[in-house]
């Protein structure tokens, strides 16, 4: 399965393969093994790619039912095409819809917002890049829209508690809007579908 | 779950489909694909359309993926990739191969069986499948006791023709008995079809011309309406 998710400029093509056969040492009895390569514009992955993947990585292992599939990988590549900030959210949302093309089992609906905090408390929802650079922190934070859990958060830059709990609030509203926009868009996929 | 405007019920993964009181209404509830129990609620797993038979009052999500699961009873084609002393291994479009044992042919016996090579083209039904160990098949029918040797069995090798892959979703709807561009092609040629629900069809008939084809009515018929395939088989078929 395969997405290509747009956060206004900002654009990040999904790709999952998966349940697939994964390397002996690797496997595990239990479950799926999931496997995420995150890719920049440009230049060569460094450190900060290997956060995101890391960040990702535990972010669809709560997602995915991995008991599904025992022995097998499922593997997830993230490739950036325009970076114009709230790539994380983009990243997460993306995976989201593509791991449904791929018929992939989930066990919860993740939508994800960013969220730039400025130096006096204002909070900007889904900032682009040049806001993201003026603010003091952000925070991107999944929901599982079926019972408003939240499924992660990434904070970067110093913040108030009290700050968080409003980021969180903020981006659960936000995220009942993302999926309100993917659930349109599969409905009309798959109304074409049906009609044959 | 919400409903689009063609009364089409569509869920994303996550969605309460329902309780066991107002699916079953007394009677049992069975699951099929892309639905899972927790306690007493019905929750999807897939995104897709929910489907619903009332023989049986089973409920499952059909969509469309590339990679085919398999589930018992289904009827695939598979290809032999290995032979060993007990079993062939065999390749159903699957995330693992699955395992064909060498007596699992109608009225065969030790001295008495098929001998497959690898590449043969085999007609099977899934016999065991689980999440934790590779799926067995078998050319025994439950139904046509007719033996392998008689060439009449439901099941087993298929030789000739030709072989071709198409989407899951697909391959299903070319096995309901209303399939259009089955019976449309059926109307104007002769010719011997075999659908594999892991997205495999393969095509016999008298020339290699007509086998040709079919083979691209059918694959052109996939995204078509009724009418179209019509004109369409018309224009190939004078």
């Amino acid at each position: 399965g395969s997405t290509r998710f747009n956060h206004n400029q900002t654009c990040v093509l999904v790709a999952v393969n998966g349940p697939k056969e994964v390397e002996s040492k690797k496997e595990q009895v239990s479950e799926a093994v999931v496997e995420v390569t995150f890719k920049p514009r440009s230049g060569l992955p460094g450190p900060k790619e290997k956060e995101m993947e890391a960040i990702l990585r535990q972010t669809l292992e709560s997602v995915i039912l991995l008991s599904m599939h025992p022995r097998t990988a499922i593997s997830v590549i993230f490739q950036v095409l325009v970076d114009d900030g709230s790539v994380l959210a983009a990243c997460i949302n993306g995976a989201y819809v593509a791991l449904m093309d791929a018929g992939i089992p989930l066990r919860l609906q993740v939508t994800s917002v960013t969220c730039a905090i400025s130096a006096d408390g204002v909070l900007l929802l889904d900032p682009v890049k040049s806001e993201e650079a003026l603010a003091a922190s952000c925070v991107t934070v999944g929901i599982n829209s079926v019972d408003g859990g939240v499924v992660c958060t990434h904070c970067s830059g110093p913040l108030p508690e009290e700050s968080l709990f409003q980021c969180i609030a903020a981006a659960t509203e936000g995220a009942k809007t993302v999926l309100a926009f993917v659930r349109m868009t599969f409905e009309k996929q798959l109304e074409k579908n049906a009609l044959r | 779950h919400s409903m689009t405007e063609q009364g089409v019920r569509v869920c994303l993964p996550g969605d309460k489909i329902g309780t066991l009181e107002t699916l079953g209404q007394g009677k049992s509830v069975r699951l099929g694909a892309g639905l899972l129990q927790t306690d007493d609620d019905f929750v999807a797993t897939k995104a897709g359309i929910v489907r619903h038979l009332p023989q049986g009052n089973k409920y499952w999500v059909e969509n469309n993926q590339r990679r085919y699961l398999p589930s018992v009873d289904d009827l695939v084609l598979g290809i032999v990739t290995d032979k060993h002393s007990e079993n062939y291994k065999v390749d159903i479009r699957s995330n693992t191969h699955a395992v064909l044992p060498i007596l699992a042919f109608e009225g065969a016996s030790k001295r008495n069986r098929p001998y497959l090579e690898v590449g043969a083209l085999v007609y099977c039904r899934i016999l065991v499948a689980n999440r934790d160990t590779e799926p067995e098949l078998s050319c025994e029918s439950t139904t046509n006791k007719k033996g392998w040797m008689t060439g009449q069995s439901v099941f087993g090798e298929l030789t000739g023709g030709n072989l071709f892959e198409v989407s899951n979703g697909y391959a299903r709807s070319l096995l309901s008995p209303d399939s259009v561009i089955v019976n449309t092609l059926g109307r104007y040629l002769a010719y011997e079809l075999a659908v594999g629900v892991n997205g495999r069809v393969w095509i016999r008939s008298e020339t290699v011309a007509r086998t040709v084809l079919i083979t691209n009515a059918i694959l052109n018929s996939e995204f078509l309406l009724p009418d179209q395939v019509e004109v369409m088989v018309k224009t190939l078929v004078s």
